[in-house]
């Protein structure tokens, strides 16, 4: 009995040891790789619809896609008043359409590459957000809704439930996570978009 | 023998309740104020021009009452001038087709003023609302006025009104309506009666 006892307590001691060896490894790897060293999150006033039905009436195009570069080798932009206050901040990135869910009478049926601009950006190892969105991560397919913008070009909308990952993955990224609320939220919103879609796997 | 079981108890309740704990932590208790903020809601706006150059001018003058009037903690003057710290009102453009305001908070750092996150204490905010987005909604003047007022309401140190909420003008999306009885509870919490 006894030395099942300590057994136990040093198995314990033993995985936690490992756990912690094993976050301590993970947080130093993602810091040594990420491009920023800050991230700013502002608040805004955009959509935000948790109805999949909803969503899809209102959006343009939805497709199953991926993004093929890395967050800071995209392409970042800001755009500053003439008193160099922030105006508005995004990301262009590149995507290839694996499927498209749903497309207005003028996008091309066999187009397999696109460029969105996505509600996030970098400047001087600052990555610049607005309400917790989190940026596509390199090839995780994710199904992406998207309306043209007033300079002609398809733009993410509905932040963190504006693309949904298709595997079981929670949105993150290096220093930023959905907080409990958020990832409630996106959890049912993804499992009705998998079932609109019939994309359950 | 029996500070030795002790331990080994305390050893095993500590690990199977810390995660419990750490999931039952109400970190989104206050999601509609902002962790963040000015100091006081006692507090200058200057309009930019291109505020009068869109013809926003009343518009922003009404969101600014409407909220001048949830609380005597909560006073935003229109300046004429810029000098100084006071929040700055901007129509802009963006490219980002559903988004229809963004308040940019700001603090002093190393001498110059650097954007800061909505859950730090800030010098003065920017405003903005975007021109062309509005146009492509059809805005109608009331959805302007609120539009302006959500934007307002996070300068004061409000955040989003979650959608499964209760009415609130800093709910996000479209709306015609001005701070409601939740969003003066709010700001009263914020900022006192």
């Amino acid at each position: 009995m006894k030395k099942k006892s300590k057994y136990i307590v040093a198995s314990l001691l033993t995985v936690t040891i490992l756990a912690t060896t094993a976050i301590v490894y993970h947080n130093h790897d993602s810091a040594s790789t990420t491009p920023y060293t800050k991230v700013t999150n502002l608040s805004a006033n955009s959509l935000k619809l948790q109805d999949i039905d909803q969503l899809d009436d209102y959006v343009e195009l939805v497709v199953v896609g991926y993004a093929t570069e890395d967050f800071s080798d995209r392409e970042h932009k800001i755009k500053a008043y003439g008193d160099g206050y922030l105006q508005d901040f995004s990301t262009r990135t590149n995507i290839k359409i694996d499927k498209i869910l749903k497309k207005p009478a003028d996008f091309p049926e066999d187009q397999k590459e696109l460029t969105i601009i996505e509600p996030v950006s970098l400047q001087d190892e600052e990555k610049i957000t607005a309400e917790n969105y989190i940026e596509l991560k390199k090839d995780e397919p994710s199904v992406i809704f998207l309306m043209k913008n007033s300079f002609g070009d398809y733009s993410l909308v509905n932040d963190n439930l504006g693309k949904i990952i298709l595997t079981d993955e929670d949105p993150e990224a290096p220093m930023q996570s959905l907080t409990k609320a958020e990832l409630s939220e996106y959890d049912a919103f993804r499992k009705s978009v998998l079932e609109k879609y019939n994309l359950n796997q | 023998m029996r500070i030795a079981k002790s331990i080994k108890k305390a050893l095993i309740l500590s690990l199977v309740l810390t995660p419990i704990a750490l999931q039952c932590a109400p970190s989104d208790a206050n999601a509609v104020r902002l962790l963040g903020g000015r100091p006081t809601a006692i507090q200058d706006v200057w309009y930019s021009d291109s505020v009068s150059s869109y013809g926003y001018v009343a518009a922003l003058d009404e969101a600014r009452f409407r909220w001048n009037d949830t609380s005597s903690k909560v006073k935003i003057t229109r300046v004429i001038s810029s000098a100084g710290t006071p929040d700055k009102y901007y129509v802009g453009v963006s490219e980002i087709r559903t988004r229809w305001g963004l308040q940019t908070p700001y603090k002093l750092s190393s001498g110059s003023y650097i954007t800061a996150s909505n859950n730090e204490t800030w010098a003065f905010s920017t405003m903005s609302i975007y021109y062309n987005n509005m146009f492509l909604d059809n805005f109608s003047p009331e959805e302007v006025i609120s539009n302006a007022g959500h934007e307002f309401g996070h300068s004061i140190g409000l955040g989003e009104t979650p959608p499964s909420g209760p009415s609130s003008l800093m709910k996000q999306g479209v709306q015609s309506i001005g701070p409601t009885s939740y969003d003066i509870s709010e700001i009263r919490l914020k900022r006192g009666n």
